[in-house]
């Protein structure tokens, strides 16, 4: 594959105010570069010295991602495969700004016009490398993407001139360090045949039970390649893999409440997934416990002490806490900015410290999804202390400097196609006041008593929820837990109970929590927010709260199917 | 505009519906499991499926549409994309009440659709079905109490019916098969696409392929059964490029076959790409009209266009939905029944039987509608007067007898739909006597020159597209010039009443926005429209020199 270069000093030289790093990335750069690096840095310096336009304006920095994705996904349901999709693609993002770091095209749009530069979206490059497919790709993108960059600083200068003052006088663009960094692409690996007979035999259970309405198990792989060059210097070729087996099933109960159940297992290789006794065992109790809510009573609104599970904790977490702790959102005009004016203030109980850390490939024994070691900006990955015995120290950074934060600490994330904002990567909740479960429970038997409530609740299982972080509307949340129990006070076995949503405002919630325990649990999930879905991690003991408000779920009004199931086989 | 966002979606819809295939055919219906379990289903629910005093289904039809494709797209030589899809969707309707009065014609318009599991396994498909069929029911349910009450509350004058009984029919097709080396096709693609090569001018290019089998399983409570199977190919070759001052330019080749074997060889196509790729440049090069209003010429495929934006949709007698306020009525001709709607020498009809014409593969053609009812020929116009609709099973004031014209694109209900429309005109010309006509028409008018569409894209119900390529024909000498710049402003139907004269040569248009269907076409010279300035401001033209240029 050719490639053509041109001086990149000189290039570079032309544009104002930047350290540059070429050297260093040259004398690091290894055998394993892919050769797109190449065509990728060559088109790059092209553009980065010949792009300028009438008004004499010149992009002051630019990237160029690709993402490289093989993904394939298998489902089966009552012993019949329903889905087996494989995809492969690659896909561009061109990062352009043109101002400079104190004020670019990515600033803040307050009035007319999308509130928020929308980056270049995905451009699908060639997959077999073809190098003049790829180079007019990235000539004829990086041209519209310039233009409308361009477009927009002048709208963002008008902006700034007819509207009031910002509060936030940060810069658009943090100054970071560039790395060069390269790891061996990957493919697919996925024994489709194998794993499609695993799934019909493991999914056929479920024709043993007429009240499954819906079943389904899925495996689905991801083997992805990031390729990044920028004008600064950086030059990453980063690899991950995960696989992820889900299993879901549903019913209705008799009141036409829709429930269902779910597991799931995450592994970053194919060894530690689950064998066959696992996953079948992990269906069975799925079966087992939407049938158990179906004939579980309905739960009542209620107000009192509960506890949440690890897991449960770590969802409640992610939703409520981590969100709030993305750093743009402490800037955006339109967002409530919770935990905006709150640094070196108490916000947690002084036993909490909760930090952030994507450089943790592992906790225990446990592959993390949200494991990386450089953003989608091209930053190192770093641990993020975010509270420290209760105190706010920080947030989540990516490139775009708030206050109280002028630099990255490598959480700007993104999928493919959209501009990136900083995003949790694993989440960990560290507590110094620990007790073991059973005492935890002993100690929510006894706030019940204290509180006169003649029950408290044990939240085991949440799917997950929604956090509402703008300004607009009321800044709340909703988790919806799908497996809560009532722990009695005086000592009656628990009660299952369906239909219970957690509601409640973000800030009193935190500081209801009284104590937790020593059983730290990882909740491997996907995260969806404006910079797309993301894979993300986060950990948590199991918390015991003062406080807690609970809600009646709305509930389908249809009944249950009419006719009984088909679930013999035709004679 | 970047060609390689463009979406497969339109060219799946087409594929599965292009023209039924001639295979071995049996009245007995094979052992396949997936038709097993949709008539079994099927008995089951219409003799059992009831709750306390709700109405019972009075009908009930299963369509399931089992699909493989494959689709590679390459650019300057270079693979984007090649991977095969597999899909199995149900759609059911069910329907409660009776012929006269029941749950559709009402919004929501649409049965239920869900994926089926892709093995052969009876107890999951059949599993799937009930669960949709039970979801169905009771929304058929919940529409007629709903609408029932409408009814009462409004006013309708002489309510069509809205279902009418047809009779069962029994056929089976043996499955579909399409031999596909998608290695070498992912060659031959990638070799097309590298043909842009040659013609540094063009920004973006795109070369996407599709090939693919369907078998589509048509099940109703009437007895009837059809099992229809199909395979397909397409190819689109599009390419985009600047004018001097900016404009945005394009055009695309599409080429469509049942099989692999109709698509022309690389060297042609490679040939046609060269000749659309001068032509473009071509075009940037050519002066930018302001506006025009005079006689326009309309070649056989751009004339297809027209008679698909003012006239195809005006012949499908489709209810008029209860409270949309009757906007549909405004479009249809059906109040023109027995009036004249075109020049005295015209004649149309509809026949989606023929798979082919003069060589090309009609999209439109079909054996058996979305409702299960054969397809017949339709006389719609003849001498100009409008005698008959395409019709489907939903009546309408004046058409109460479906034409095996109930279409559907995959999601809600099948409606009339021309399927292939046949139009000529006994006072054919030849394509000089034509050229004579538009420059006579044009001195008519005291104008400089005529215009001449020879190629346009295609447009929307009461809207032409843009031309492609629209040539000045002038009176003083008979030369041609190509110009670019215009678009057409909106068109009425009875405009059609004033076609000058048609050409004796005809050409297939193929059409696959929504339900495909096919225009036959000849060459049509219109007495007078209106063309204005399409753009006023423009991108600039690209900053940096494309790589093709820069080497």
């Amino acid at each position: 594959m050719k490639s053509k270069v041109v001086p990149a000093v000189l290039a570079i030289a032309l544009v104002a105010g930047l350290f540059y790093s070429e050297a260093a990335a040259q004398a690091k750069s290894e055998a394993s570069a892919h050769p797109l690096m190449g065509v990728l840095t060559g088109e790059l310096h092209y553009a980065m010295a010949n792009l300028v336009a009438e008004d004499g304006t010149r992009p002051y920095f630019m990237s160029y991602t690709v993402y490289e994705e093989h993904t394939a996904l298998l489902a089966a349901t009552l012993g019949a495969i329903t889905r087996d999709t494989r995809d492969d693609q690659r896909s561009l993002n061109i990062d352009l700004r043109v101002g400079d770091y104190t004020l670019d095209n990515t600033h803040q749009l307050r009035g007319g016009g999308a509130s928020h530069a929308s980056g270049s979206g995905s451009i699908p490059l060639a997959l077999d490398g073809n190098v003049d497919s790829i180079r007019n790709a990235l000539w004829y993108h990086t041209d519209r993407v310039f233009k409308s960059a361009v477009k927009r600083l002048t709208q963002i200068k008008t902006d700034l001139t007819i509207k009031v003052e910002e509060e936030d006088q940060s810069d658009d663009f943090s100054r970071e360090e560039s790395h060069v960094h390269y790891e061996e692409s990957l493919d697919t690996v996925f024994d489709r045949a194998n794993w499609a007979d695993r799934l019909r035999k493991i999914s056929a259970i479920a024709r043993d039970y007429p009240l499954i309405y819906s079943s389904q198990i899925t495996v689905g792989t991801f083997a992805g390649t990031r390729y990044m060059v920028s004008s600064e210097g950086t030059r990453l070729q980063t690899a991950s893999r995960r696989y992820r087996i889900t299993i879901t099933a549903t019913t209705k109960a008799e009141d036409g409440m829709d429930l269902d159940q779910s597991f799931d297992f995450n592994a970053a290789t194919a060894d530690s997934l689950p064998n066959d006794t696992e996953i079948t065992a992990a269906f069975q109790s799925v079966i087992d416990q939407v049938l158990a809510l179906r004939e579980a009573p309905l739960a009542e609104p209620y107000i009192g002490p509960a506890i949440l599970s690890n897991r449960a904790s770590a969802v409640f977490f992610h939703e409520i806490f981590g969100h709030r702790m993305e750093g743009h959102r402490q800037k955006d005009v339109t967002e409530g900015q919770t935990f905006g004016k709150k640094i070196n203030k108490q916000i947690l109980p002084k036993f909490l410290d909760v930090y952030d850390d994507p450089t943790m490939k592992k906790y225990g024994d446990c592959d993390l999804r949200g494991y990386y070691l450089f953003d989608d900006e091209g930053v190192r990955a770093v641990r993020v202390p975010l509270v420290e015995s209760g105190i706010l120290k920080t947030f989540l950074m990516s490139r775009r400097p708030i206050e109280h934060a002028p630099k990255s600490n490598g959480h700007g994330r993104r999928s493919s196609g959209n501009a990136v904002v900083a995003r949790q990567g694993n989440l960990v909740v560290e507590s110094a006041d620990q007790v073991t479960f059973a005492e935890l429970r002993k100690l929510l038997i006894e706030e019940c008593q204290r509180q006169d409530k003649p029950y408290g609740l044990y939240f085991e299982d949440i799917s997950g929820g929604f956090t509402r972080t703008s300004r607009r509307g009321p800044q709340s949340f909703k988790v919806n837990p799908i497996v809560v129990y009532r722990v009695f006070a005086d000592g009656r076995p628990d009660e299952l109970i369906r239909g219970a949503d957690i509601v409640g405002t973000p800030l009193t919630s935190f500081e209801k929590i009284m104590h937790t325990a020593d059983d730290p649990a990882v909740f491997n999930g996907s995260c969806g927010a404006e910079s797309g879905w993301l894979p993300v991690s986060a950990i948590s003991p199991s918390i015991l709260v003062s406080t807690i408000e609970i809600e009646k779920r709305t509930r389908g009004q249809s009944r249950p199917p009419f006719l009984e199931p088909p679930l013999a086989k035709k004679q | 505009m970047s060609f390689a966002y463009m979406t497969r979606l339109l060219v799946l819809a087409a594929l599965v519906s292009a023209a039924a295939h001639a295979g071995p055919v049996a009245t007995e219906p094979p052992a396949d499991v997936l038709l097993e379990a949709m008539v079994d289903e099927m008995d089951r629910s219409m003799s059992r499926l009831s709750f306390e005093d709700l109405p019972r289904p009075y009908f009930m039809q299963y369509v399931a549409e089992d699909r493989w494709t494959h689709s590679i797209s390459a650019a300057l030589g270079g693979l984007l994309d090649s991977g095969d899809n597999r899909t199995r969707v149900l759609t059911t309707r069910v329907r409660v009440g009776s012929y006269e009065l029941d749950n559709t014609n009402a919004p929501p318009a649409y049965g239920l659709r869900v994926p089926l599991p892709l093995d052969d396994d009876y107890v999951a498909i059949r599993h799937a079905i009930w669960r949709m069929t039970d979801a169905d029911y009771k929304r058929a349910v919940e529409t007629l109490t709903r609408k029932i009450a409408y009814l009462k509350s409004t006013n309708i004058e002489d309510r069509p019916d809205d279902f009418t009984p047809a009779d069962p029919v029994s056929y089976f097709d043996s499955p579909a098969h399409l031999d596909f080396d998608s290695k070498e096709w992912e060659e031959t693609v990638k070799k097309l696409s590298a043909t842009f090569k040659k013609h540094p001018h063009i920004q973006d290019s795109v070369v996407r392929m599709l090939a693919g089998t369907s078998t589509n399983y048509l099940v109703n409570s009437e007895g009837t059964r059809i099992l229809v199977s199909d395979t397909g190919v397409y190819l689109e070759i599009g390419a985009a490029t600047q004018a001097p001052e900016g404009m945005h330019l394009s055009d695309s080749l599409r080429y469509i076959g049942e099989r692999l074997d109709q698509l022309p060889s690389a060297d042609k196509i490679m040939a046609d790409i060269d000749e659309m790729c001068a032509k473009l440049d071509q075009l940037a090069k050519t002066p930018k009209l302001e506006q025009y209003t005079g006689p326009v010429l309309f070649e056989p495929i751009a004339a297809g266009m027209v008679f698909e934006a003012l006239f195809a949709h005006a012949v499908c007698a489709r209810p008029i939905p209860l409270g949309s306020g009757g906007g549909w009525g405004d479009m249809s001709l059906e109040k023109k029944l027995g009036l004249r709607v075109l020049p005295r020498s015209f004649h149309v009809y509809d026949d989606p039987g023929p798979e082919e014409y003069e060589g090309t593969v009609l999209v439109g053609a079909y054996k058996y509608d979305d409702e299960g009812i054969p397809a017949t020929r339709v006389s719609i116009a003849e001498k100009g007067i409008l005698k008959n609709l395409v019709a489907g099973r939903a009546p309408t004031k004046k058409i109460t007898k479906t034409t095996g014209h109930g279409r559907t694109a995959g999601y809600g209900d099948a409606q009339a739909t021309t399927g292939c429309l046949y139009i000529s005109d006994t006072l054919a010309m030849s394509p000089d006597e034509l050229r004579q006509e538009l420059i006579q028409a044009a001195r008519d008018e005291g104008l400089e020159y005529g215009l001449r569409i020879a190629a346009m894209q295609p447009g929307g119900y009461g809207d032409l597209g843009p031309p492609i390529y629209a040539y000045r024909v002038f009176v003083e000498d008979g030369r041609e010039e190509l110009v670019r710049g215009l678009e057409f402003l909106p068109v009425e139907t009875r405009a059609l009443k004033r076609i000058l004269a048609a050409g004796s040569e005809r050409k297939a248009y193929n059409s696959l926005a929504g339900v495909p269907h096919s225009i036959i076409c000849p060459a049509i010279l219109m007495e007078e429209l209106d063309l204005k300035k399409n753009v006023e401001e423009f991108d600039k033209l690209p900053i940096l020199k494309s790589p093709a240029l820069r080497d």
